[in-house]
C-alpha cells in the first residue's frame, strides 16, 4: 500500500494479530476495514463497514489541508470531525475501505481521549484505544515534524 | 461420470455455435452500418474472434491471473490451502497438481482456468482464506477441483473469450456509430431504408451481449450444480460447501479486477453492486440460496444420486442434472463427521497466515520487535533503518 500523503510504501505493523499500515515518513496510520473487522470481532459480516459508512455521513469539514487519496480506491476521501469539544479531523473512504490518521492526528485522538471519559462499546474507540495500545502514541513527536 | 460430461459436451457445441452465430451476425451489421459492406465486417470479427481464441488458449491463464494480481504459492507458502489442494486432487482423481495462485483482495471468491486437466490453475482470493474454515474451504476447492476434473474450464475460459469479443466489438461499434452516425452518406439515397438498418444494427449491438450472456449462462449453470455435486462427493461434506456458500453470499465486498468475460469462472457470481449481498439476481450462476437448500437436503447421502435426489426435490419435475447411467454405481456414500474446530485456527489467525503468505510472496521483510509488535517491511523501503514506532528501537535493514 502507498501512503496518502507521502506516496511511499507503507510498512504493516502487527499488534494482537492485527494489522494496521504505517507511514514512518509522516507516521500516518491506514486502519483497513478488514482490519477493524477483526477488531471487532462480531459474528455481523460487514459491521466494520457499516460503521465506516455512517461516519461518511458526517458532515464534510472545509478546510485548506489537502484532500487525501484512500490507498484502496484511490478515491479522494472525506475530512470528518470526530472530537468532542475540539475539532479532530480524520479522513474517511466514502467507499468505506478504511480509515486514515494523519501523523498527529492518532496522538491528539488519544490525548482527548485521556481526558474525555469515551465510550468504550463505541467501536470507533476501540479502534482508536487500539491504536493507541499499538503505537502507545505520544502526545507530541519531538523533533518530527 | 463420464457420460455426463459427454452430455453437457453436445450441449455446449450447440451454445457456443450460437455464440459464435452471434458474433458473426454483429460483425456483418456493424460492417453494413459503417462500411456498407456486409463481409467485411464479418470477415473482421472472425478474425478478431481467431485471435482472441489463440490468445486465450495459450496464454488466457496467465492474461487472468495477472489480471486479477495473483501470485503463484507452493507447499511451504501456505500449507492449509496446499493440503487441501492435495486432499481434493486425490479425492477427484486427477493426475497432476494444479498450480494454486493467491489473489489478493478481501472479497471471497475462488476460479479454476488453465488449458485442459493437466495445465489447470486454482485461485482463490485471501478473502477466502481468511474467512473460511477448513471444512468450507474443502467445498469450494472441490467445486473449482470439479471444474478441472469435468473439464469445464477450457470450454468455459473460449465461452469466455468468445463473449469478451462480442462485448468489445459491439462496445466499440457503438463508440464509432454514435460518434460518425455511420459513414454512409444520405446523398447515396434510399435513406429509409438506411435508417431501418441503422436501428436494427443498434438494437443488435444492445442485444447480443446480453443475449450472448444469457446462451453463456445456459452453458455454465448446468455445470455449476454438477460442481456442486461433485464437491459434495469428494469431501463427503456437502454443509461444507453450503456454508461457505453462505458466507461468501452474506459478504458485501466485490471482487476487484474481474469483468463480464471472466465471472463465470468464480465460485459464486461476482459482479453486484458493491456493498450489496450478492442475490439471486446472479446472472452465470443458479442461485445460491437453491444451491445451498439443494446441498444441506443431500440427507446424508453425499453420492451424485443424493444430490440428483435433492436437485429433484427443489425442481419437481424439472428433469435431473445427472444422467441415469452415472447414478447406478454411486448409489450411497454416508456424509463423514466436520472436522474438528481445533484444527481449524481462528479468524484472526487465518488473517494472518494468508496476508502473512502475501508479504512473503511480494518480498516483504517481516521483523519482530522487542517489544512486540511485528513488521512487515516493503521491498522497497525508503531507508536502511525501520524504528520501532512504539520503543523507538532501530532495526537495521
Amino acid at each position: 500500500m502507498k501512503c496518502p500523503v507521502c506516496q511511499i510504501s507503507t510498512t504493516a505493523v502487527e499488534f494482537d494479530k492485527i494489522e494496521l499500515d504505517y507511514c514512518s515518513v509522516c507516521r500516518g496510520i491506514w486502519f483497513d476495514s478488514g482490519e477493524l473487522e477483526l477488531l471487532m470481532d462480531t459474528l455481523t459480516r460487514g459491521a466494520a463497514r457499516d460503521l465506516i459508512t455512517s461516519l461518511t455521513q458526517k458532515p464534510a469539514q472545509n478546510i485548506s489541508e489537502r484532500s487525501r487519496k484512500c490507498p484502496i480506491c484511490r478515491r479522494k476521501m472525506r475530512k470528518i470531525d470526530i472530537g468532542s469539544g475540539r475539532q479532530l479531523l480524520i479522513d474517511v473512504c466514502n467507499y468505506s475501505h478504511g480509515l486514515w490518521f494523519d501523523g498527529g492526528e492518532a496522538g491528539a485522538l488519544i490525548e482527548q481521549l485521556k481526558i474525555d471519559q469515551p465510550d468504550t462499546a463505541d467501536p470507533l474507540y476501540q479502534a482508536l484505544f487500539f491504536i493507541r495500545d499499538t503505537f502507545q502514541v505520544k502526545p507530541a513527536t519531538p523533533g518530527k515534524s | 461420470m463420464w457420460e455426463q460430461i459427454r452430455d453437457n459436451q453436445v450441449r455446449s457445441v450447440i451454445l457456443v455455435t450460437a455464440m459464435g452465430v452471434m458474433l458473426l451476425l454483429l460483425g456483418s451489421f456493424l460492417g453494413q452500418t459503417l462500411l456498407g459492406d456486409w463481409s467485411f465486417g464479418l470477415i473482421l470479427a472472425l478474425l478478431i474472434w481467431i485471435v482472441m481464441t489463440l490468445v486465450g488458449y495459450f496464454q488466457g491463464d496467465s492474461i487472468l491471473l495477472s489480471l486479477s494480481k495473483a501470485r503463484k504459492i507452493g507447499p511451504d507458502d501456505m500449507p492449509r490451502i496446499y493440503n487441501v489442494v492435495e486432499e481434493m486432487k486425490i479425492a477427484s482423481g486427477l493426475d497432476k497438481m494444479p498450480d494454486i495462485y493467491i489473489v489478493d483482495d478481501p472479497a471471497m471468491n475462488a476460479f479454476a482456468t488453465g488449458r485442459d486437466k493437466n495445465h489447470a490453475t486454482l485461485a482463490v482470493t485471501s478473502g477466502l482464506l481468511q474467512k473460511l474454515t477448513r471444512d468450507e474451504l474443502q467445498g469450494v476447492v472441490g467445486h473449482e477441483m470439479a471444474h478441472i476434473r469435468n473439464r469445464d474450464v477450457l470450454l468455459m475460459a473460449m465461452c469466455s473469450v468468445l463473449l469478451g469479443t462480442i462485448v468489445i466489438i459491439a462496445w466499440y461499434g457503438s463508440r464509432v456509430l454514435f460518434f460518425t452516425g455511420g459513414t454512409r452518406r444520405s446523398s447515396s439515397g434510399g435513406g429509409g431504408a438506411q435508417i431501418i438498418i441503422l436501428l436494427a444494427a443498434i438494437a443488435f449491438m444492445i442485444l447480443a451481449p446480453i443475449m450472448a450472456q444469457f446462451i453463456y449462462l445456459a452453458i455454465s449453470r448446468k455445470r455449476e450444480y454438477l460442481a456442486d455435486a461433485s464437491s459434495a462427493l469428494y469431501t463427503r461434506y456437502p454443509e461444507g460447501l453450503a456454508s461457505a456458500l453462505e458466507k461468501i453470499a452474506a459478504s458485501t465486498e466485490q471482487v476487484k479486477s474481474v469483468n463480464s468475460a471472466t465471472a463465470p469462472m468464480f465460485i459464486i457470481n461476482p459482479f453486484r453492486k458493491n456493498g450489496r449481498v450478492a442475490e439471486d439476481l446472479s446472472s452465470t450462476h443458479p442461485p445460491i440460496s437453491e444451491r445451498i437448500r439443494i446441498l444441506r437436503a443431500m440427507a446424508g447421502n453425499v453420492s451424485l444420486a443424493g444430490y440428483e435426489a435433492a436437485y429433484n426435490q427443489a425442481h419437481k419435475g424439472g428433469g435431473g442434472i445427472i444422467p441415469h447411467s452415472s447414478l447406478v454405481s454411486g448409489d450411497i456414500t454416508v456424509q463423514r463427521d466436520a472436522v474438528s474446530a481445533a484444527i481449524t485456527p481462528a479468524e484472526k489467525e487465518r488473517a494472518r497466515e494468508a496476508s502473512d503468505a502475501l508479504w512473503k510472496l511480494h518480498n516483504y521483510r517481516e521483523i519482530t520487535c522487542n517489544c512486540g509488535l511485528k513488521f512487515k517491511i516493503p521491498p522497497d523501503f525508503h531507508d536502511t533503518s525501520f524504528t520501532c514506532p512504539r520503543c523507538n528501537t532501530v532495526h537495521h535493514l
